[in-house]
Order: C-alpha cells, then sequence, then structure tokens
C-alpha cells in the first residue's frame, strides 16, 4: 500500500447506452430487423468526462453538482460497481472501501434485524468473526436492542433506516462513500450520523462525500470537487468550490464567502439572480419589492433595519384561502427563514384582482451578506402552487454599528453579565445591546 | 484469475449467507418445512408409477425407485437451473448499489439448491435401504463423483443463462419450456439401454443424460459407469463451467448499468 495516496483516478470516462424504445425480449429485436419502429435507437451519454483525481490517505473530499453532473456515476465507480470506460482508477490493495450508496442494502423483510445485520454486513465483505466483533456496536447505534429478533416488515422506515446507517457505520472501512444518506432522518439521528463521520475522520478514515448540503461539505471536507455535466470543473477549498457552485446554479458572480461590504452594497443593487419558478396558475405574483422603514423601494438594508417585502400578486380568478409564503436564502444557499400566512395564523379569505401583501420584519437581524428572496402563493393545503417564484429577487445586508454580531449567521438580541464572588458589585460590567 | 478467486474467497461470508438466507426464507412458519420440498417428487414418482407401471405395464422391475433415482437429481438441477437463470435480474438491487464478486450470486443459487437436494438424497438413501430393501454396493460411492460433477455442470450453465437474462429477458421463459422438454428427452422415466439405438443417440446427449444415466448405474444396476460416461460427464461440466465463467466475467463489470 503506498503511503499518502489512498486513491487516484486518471483521465476516467464514463458512457451510458441509452435505449430509447428499449427492447430487452427477443421478439422485439427480431421484429426490429424487419421494422424500423420497432428498433432500438442507441444514444451514447457520456456521464463522465476525462476527470483526474487524486485523494491523498485521511482526506475527506466532497463533492458537489447538480442533478445528474455525474456525482453518482463517480461515486459508483470509486466503489467498483461500475466500471469506467476510458482512464483508469488506482486504489491499493487491501483497502477496504465502505460504501453507503444506499443504506439498508440487502435488507429482507422476512428476517429478523438480527439476521439482516449478518446478511449486509457480509455483503460488504465481512466474515463472520468480524461481525460477531461489531455486532453489539451496530445494536448500541441503532438503539434498537429490543426489536434485534423482530422481522424486518414489522420495523417502521425510521427504524429501518437507523439499522441499515449503523451496519454501514460499522463496517471500518479504509476508504468510505457516501452519497446523500446523511440528508435521511430526523434531526437527533442525523446529528448522530455527522458524529459518526467526525468519528471516522479523526480515525484516518478517507472520505468521499456526495451532498446537495454545501453547510455539510464545509463542516466536513478539506477538498471540494464540483462536476458539471460530467466534467470536473474545480477543485479545491471548500468554501470556494461552494462559490463556483453558485455561480454555476445562479449566474452570480464574485466570491460569496468573502465579499467586501463595499461589494455588497454594490451588487445588491444588481439584477436578480436567474431562479426558477413554477405553479399551476390561476394567480401570479407581478413582482416583489423590497422597502425600507421610510417606505422607499430599496435592495440594500443596514443589519438592524426594518424590512418589508411587498408581494405584488394578480388573480384572474377569485381564489379561497390562499396562502403566501416567503424564504430567505444567504448566497450560499444556507436557508434563514420560511414564514408563510398560513403557519403565521394569517388567514386570507379570499384574492381577486391585483394587490399587495408585505412580509414585515421589524428588525433585520442577519449578518452581512447577499440573500435572495422565494415568494409564493399555494392553496388552503400548501400542497398546490399557484405561483411559486424561487430565489428570483435578491436584497443584501450591510453592516452597522447597530449590531455587532461579526462572524455568525444572525444577530440575537443579548446582552453580557460577569457574574463573580471576588468582584464586587459596582464592577460587575454589564454590556447592553439591544435595538 | 488469481484474484478474483481471492475476492470471492473473501465474500465467503456472503455465500453463506444468502444460502442460509434462502433456506430460512423457504421454511420459516412452515409446519412442515422440509418435508414440503419432498412432496413434488413424491407426486411425480406417484404419478408416474401409477401410469407406467399399472396402466401401460413397464417391463422394469422395482419401478418406483428406479423413477426416484432419476428424478430427485433433475428437480435439483431444474430448480437450480430456473433460480440461477432469474438471480442477476431478481437481485439488480444488490448489483447497482454496493460491488461485490457478482459471481456468488448465482453460486449461491445452486448451492441453494444442492443443500436442499442433499436433504432429500437423505430421504433417498433411506427408502432404498428401508422401503425397498437393496444391499449397498461398492459402485453408490461413485455417486459423489456424479453429483459434483453435475453441480459443476449447472453452475456453468446457470452463469450462463444468469447473464443472457441481464441482456434477453424472455431466455426466462424459454428455460421454462426447455426444461419441461429435457424431462422427456433424459432417460429419468424409462431405462435408457432399452431405447432403440436411434433413439438413444438423442436422449443420450440430452444435458442431464449423463449424470442420470449414471445414477441408475451405481443404484439400479450396481455397475461402475462405463468410461464413456465418465468422459463424458467430465466434458459436459468442464465445458459449461469454462464457457459459463468465461461469459460470466465478461459481462460482470457491465452488469450494474444493464440490469
Amino acid at each position: 500500500m503506498r503511503v499518502g495516496k489512498v486513491l487516484e483516478l486518471t483521465k476516467v470516462s464514463k458512457s451510458f447506452v441509452l435505449r430509447h424504445n428499449r427492447s430487452d425480449s427477443l421478439k422485439s429485436r427480431v421484429v426490429g430487423i424487419f421494422h424500423k419502429r420497432y428498433r432500438e435507437e442507441r444514444e451514447t451519454f457520456w456521464a463522465l468526462r476525462d476527470v483526474s483525481l487524486c485523494v491523498a490517505a485521511g482526506e475527506t473530499l466532497g463533492l458537489v453538482g447538480r442533478n445528474g453532473s455525474g456525482k453518482t456515476t463517480l461515486l459508483k465507480i470509486l466503489a467498483g460497481i461500475l466500471h469506467p470506460t476510458q482512464g483508469h482508477l488506482v486504489i491499493p490493495q487491501g483497502v477496504r472501501i465502505g460504501s453507503m450508496i444506499e443504506l439498508g442494502v440487502g435488507f429482507h423483510p422476512e428476517l429478523t434485524g438480527r439476521e439482516n445485520v449478518y446478511l449486509s454486513a457480509s455483503i460488504h465483505g465481512l466474515q463472520k468473526k468480524e461481525i460477531d466483533g461489531i455486532y453489539p456496536d451496530v445494536v448500541e447505534f441503532s438503539e434498537l436492542q429490543r426489536f434485534m429478533d423482530v422481522p424486518l416488515k414489522n420495523y417502521s422506515s425510521g427504524m429501518h433506516m437507523r439499522l441499515g446507517f449503523a451496519v454501514a457505520a460499522h463496517l471500518n472501512p479504509g476508504l468510505l462513500l457516501i452519497d446523500e444518506v446523511l440528508a435521511v432522518g430526523d434531526e437527533d439521528f442525523q446529528g448522530k450520523c455527522i458524529r459518526k463521520m467526525e468519528e471516522f475522520k479523526a480515525r484516518g478514515t478517507t472520505i468521499v462525500i456526495v451532498s446537495h448540503s454545501l453547510d455539510l461539505i464545509r463542516s466536513l471536507c478539506e477538498t471540494a470537487c464540483l462536476l458539471d455535466n460530467g466534467r470536473l470543473v474545480a477543485v479545491g477549498l471548500p468554501s470556494d468550490v461552494s462559490g463556483e457552485y453558485h455561480r454555476l446554479l445562479y449566474g452570480a458572480r464574485g466570491d460569496p464567502a468573502r465579499i467586501p461590504a463595499t461589494e455588497v452594497e454594490s451588487r445588491g443593487a444588481e439584477e436578480p439572480p436567474a431562479g426558477s419558478r413554477w405553479g399551476v396558475g390561476g394567480a401570479e405574483i407581478t413582482h416583489v419589492e423590497f422597502l425600507d422603514a421610510a417606505g422607499n423601494p430599496t435592495r440594500i438594508f443596514g443589519a438592524g433595519d426594518r424590512f418589508i417585502a411587498r408581494i405584488f400578486y394578480r388573480a384572474a380568478r377569485p381564489i379561497r384561502n390562499p396562502v403566501f409564503g416567503v424564504a430567505i436564502h444567504r448566497e450560499d444557499g444556507l436557508w434563514i427563514v420560511g414564514p408563510n400566512t398560513k403557519a403565521w395564523g394569517y388567514p386570507i379569505d379570499e384574492i381577486i384582482g391585483e394587490g399587495t401583501i408585505d412580509y414585515v420584519i421589524d428588525s433585520l437581524l442577519i449578518a452581512r451578506a447577499r440573500y435572495f428572496v422565494s415568494a409564493a402563493i399555494y392553496d388552503h393545503a400548501c400542497v398546490t402552487p399557484y405561483d411559486h417564484r424561487e430565489r428570483q429577487y435578491a436584497f443584501s445586508v450591510a453592516e452597522t454599528s447597530r449590531v455587532p454580531e461579526r462572524h455568525g449567521l444572525v444577530h440575537l438580541p443579548s446582552h453580557w453579565k460577569l457574574n463573580s464572588a471576588r468582584t464586587a458589585p459596582h464592577v460587575a460590567g454589564q454590556v447592553r445591546s439591544d435595538m | 484469475m488469481l484474484s478474483r478467486l481471492r475476492s470471492f474467497w473473501r465474500y465467503r461470508e456472503l455465500l453463506k449467507n444468502l444460502v442460509l438466507m434462502n433456506l430460512k426464507l423457504k421454511y420459516r412458519d412452515s409446519v412442515f418445512g422440509f418435508l414440503w420440498s419432498l412432496a413434488n417428487p413424491l407426486l411425480l414418482i406417484a404419478v408416474y408409477s401409477l401410469a407406467f407401471k399399472y396402466i401401460l405395464k413397464v417391463p422394469t422391475p422395482n419401478y418406483a425407485f428406479f423413477l426416484l433415482i432419476g428424478i430427485l437429481p433433475w428437480v435439483f438441477f431444474a430448480n437450480a437451473l430456473t433460480m440461477a437463470t432469474g438471480c442477476i435480474v431478481d437481485n439488480a438491487n444488490l448489483i447497482k448499489k454496493v460491488f461485490f464478486p457478482r459471481l456468488i450470486i448465482p453460486v449461491a443459487a445452486v448451492l441453494f439448491n444442492f443443500i436442499q437436494y442433499l436433504l432429500t438424497f437423505l430421504v433417498f438413501l433411506a427408502a432404498m435401504f428401508l422401503l425397498f430393501r437393496i444391499a449397498p454396493t461398492w459402485p453408490m460411492l461413485l455417486f459423489g463423483v456424479f453429483l459434483g460433477l453435475q453441480t459443476i455442470f449447472t453452475v456453468g450453465l446457470g452463469m450462463l443463462l444468469a447473464i443472457g437474462t441481464v441482456f434477453f429477458r424472455d431466455i426466462r421463459h424459454f428455460v421454462e419450456v426447455l426444461l419441461l422438454l429435457l424431462f422427456w428427452l433424459t432417460p429419468i422415466i424409462y431405462e435408457y439401454p432399452a431405447l432403440p439405438a436411434s433413439l438413444q443417440a438423442l436422449v443420450g446427449l440430452s444435458p442431464l443424460a449423463p449424470f442420470v444415466i449414471a445414477y441408475q448405474q451405481v443404484f439400479y444396476y450396481a455397475h461402475i459407469p462405463p468410461p464413456a460416461l465418465w468422459l463424458q460427464a467430465c466434458l459436459y461440466a468442464v465445458v459449461a463451467f469454462a464457457a459459463g465463467y468465461a461469459v460470466f466475467q465478461r459481462y460482470a463489470p457491465r452488469l450494474a448499468e444493464e440490469v
């Protein structure tokens, strides 16, 4: 085993043959010889193109990219499930590869939890003795002690997943491949999964992780790779690469990780990003305006300012009980708030014709950055969108002296108070910062 | 080749678990359990005994015993081949999501049926000695050799058909029909030496013929099988296995994207 490198990809490409009118049966193949209509059409699709990559031992690499950019294909090639069409891949002999491409692979509903643990672990190449060794830890991690002799069909989907992750997390691989599986489960379980990842890192396991959560990539990975249309377009620090990724997604310019205040302000007035829009129609959002405390339209707010998002709508027909919603995302995709009129207990009887609705934030206590706003009108059940405009509006927040928060995401009204037995009461200072 | 064998060996626990799991699933919660796998051959023997012995008056003495010798290995062959043919397609999810030597799957399918067959073989032995009062003879020891060859032969065909089914799903149905035909082309319910010479050539070449004839030789006629039969059985096993293995390994890397 070479020290330093765990895996190396050289100009790896992968093509799939897309079969339109796919025929697996002999009959359609035979008929296809005579009738063009039944002949399958083949089209070559390159899922990966010339990807060269080197991962050092103990490194955590994050793969980001849009849907269909080739992330999972790359992961499957690393796992040995798919073979590259061109190029080659070197993984030193003896490195055990653990893949979490799907949780609970090979689980059988009729088998008990215990039997499934043994089966699933053996699918990943463990021997009986090794499985005996990890079994108690798997059970403890999954917290399913009482259910190990119950058939899996009686498990809830959450329990099923917990068991799947518990098995995957105890395979003790030298190279761990993870595909978006951390995104599942309740928050408590997600937290547990992340802690497990940190544990793997601490132990020196090399990890390749695919995720849409840039926060996760930034917190876990030393390096990130951006894939687009099967090509590796950026490799580098996660913060830089996530900037590239957003440029790709929203067509925005500049590095969102470090924006000088002046640039934020000047860019705040820019055209809104090219977000997406969908809905069934009937009512539409024509326009969204941002107003300051004085009621003047603006795109730049100071931290702590009053903020009004005025949504202009037009209803072609009477819409009963509509629900208006707004979402604010930071430029890098972090979701800040997502209020709607239903959750806020602000029922609207009916809308018809043109009108506006205001979403008012009394004090905009969020840190300096650029933010994207989505606005939507949904039906009463919040299921059917009449019109949903996703991140089509933008505003910026600039630093102000009223908000001392520099490092985090939000400013919470708070103060400091020193308590010490040896300090005279009159010395104990209070520094207040309230708006 | 060597590294493939090594990785196959590394995954032996999986092979064991797949076979055990299938056995468990088959007999769990059933009151009569394993006895059910005897039901099918016993029914066949009852029907054929009635039809051939008492209606068509076949002259073969001890006909039920003769039938038993051929039918049990045939059921093993037919079940194993049917299961192996669909095994890759049926385990598509496993193949798409995790890496392991793909060869494990068809081998596990044949092995699962092999173990079931061994259980029925114990019943066969008991019936032979206690019910049919056959005295043990030395040639019977050769049975194991031919059973081993039949298993290798079945694994070979299984690998070939498993891969074929991934690309042509019709093969499954084709195998079903073919097995029905082959049953009559294999000397199971009739004696091979009693056939006219023209038919002997045809029947003698059918896939399971050398094995079944050998079983009848050792158990029914208490003979050592002639050298030609040894040669044929070995040839069938080696050719089927070599072809199956070559085709399987050639297409194994593509399975995840084709199933």
